[in-house]
């Protein structure tokens, strides 16, 4: 192969890998701030059914000073918006 | 509701120290002249340099989302001064050191031809000491360091860099043996 054209090739290579190199860390940058996001114990309540007693406390309870509470935990907006209505009998 | 900035710090510091892995494995290649079929080593050095480059880019996210993330709120001082944090101080100690170091690196590059190649070449192997005290940072001071995806990181990094340090070794003991000169 003449020495230009394997300048050129080495080139080529080198553009592309930096634009792949590029994309990877966005994509993982995307990808981690899902799985941070994922991680977080705000973000697991959130998908954890509505039986658990985390934020729809009935008043008899919390006046019993019940310790269920789960006062740490954050509600994501969606959960602070729409107050969940407890139905269990058990 | 949490802020956005807390998993940004998060998700840049991790990439930052993929990066930075991935920069350290190329600079070895390239420092035990590896032959690579169809990689020029200019193709590499370019390579590592973007490498680089984008570690400092994503080091310098990392620093400005934890500047502004009240999470975990950090002044400027905590994070510029060793040892200043209330949080986990040692392990971010570490990583304020591992950026600045990273910064002094930078700045051997840019005076490269002022501070002559031997002296240039001994100041770039701080990138160890960098990627050392990344990954004591990560795993010290990191909320996410006990998750699975992010321990399978730390595993590949550091076997991978200590394979490509091991290498090197290798091939410098075969430079200087008698037999070869």
């Amino acid at each position: 192969m003449p020495e230009g054209s394997r300048i050129d090739a080495g080139r080529r290579r080198a553009f592309a890998a930096k634009r792949a190199v590029a994309l990877t860390a966005v994509g993982g940058f995307v990808a981690v701030l899902g799985l941070a996001r994922q991680a977080h114990p705000g973000a697991a309540a959130a998908h954890r059914p509505q039986a658990t007693p985390s934020s729809g406390l009935s008043s008899s309870n919390q006046e019993q000073g019940s310790s269920l509470g789960g006062g740490s935990i954050m509600q994501s907006p969606s959960e602070a918006s729409a107050p969940s209505v407890q139905t269990s009998t058990s | 509701m949490v802020p956005v900035d807390w998993y940004a710090a998060r998700a840049a510091g991790v990439v930052a120290y993929a990066l930075l892995t991935g920069g350290v494995l190329l600079g070895t290649l390239l420092a035990g002249r590896a032959r690579l079929r169809r990689w020029p080593a200019f193709a590499v050095t370019d390579v590592h340099r973007f490498v680089a480059l984008l570690t400092g880019g994503f080091v310098a996210l990392h620093v400005g989302t934890v500047l502004l993330d009240r999470v975990v709120p950090f002044s400027l001082v905590q994070v510029l001064v060793p040892g200043a944090s209330s949080y986990r101080p040692f392990w971010v100690a570490l990583g304020t050191v591992a950026a600045e170091l990273l910064v002094a690196v930078a700045l051997t590059n840019r005076f490269r031809k002022r501070l002559g190649h031997r002296l240039w070449r001994r100041a770039h192997y701080l990138t160890f000491a960098v990627w050392l005290a990344a990954t004591a940072h990560g795993i010290g001071a990191g909320t996410d360091a006990s998750a699975p995806w992010l321990r399978f990181l730390y595993v590949v990094s550091v076997s991978s860099v200590a394979g490509a340090v091991a290498w090197r070794g290798t091939r410098r003991a075969l430079d200087v043996s008698p037999g070869r000169a």
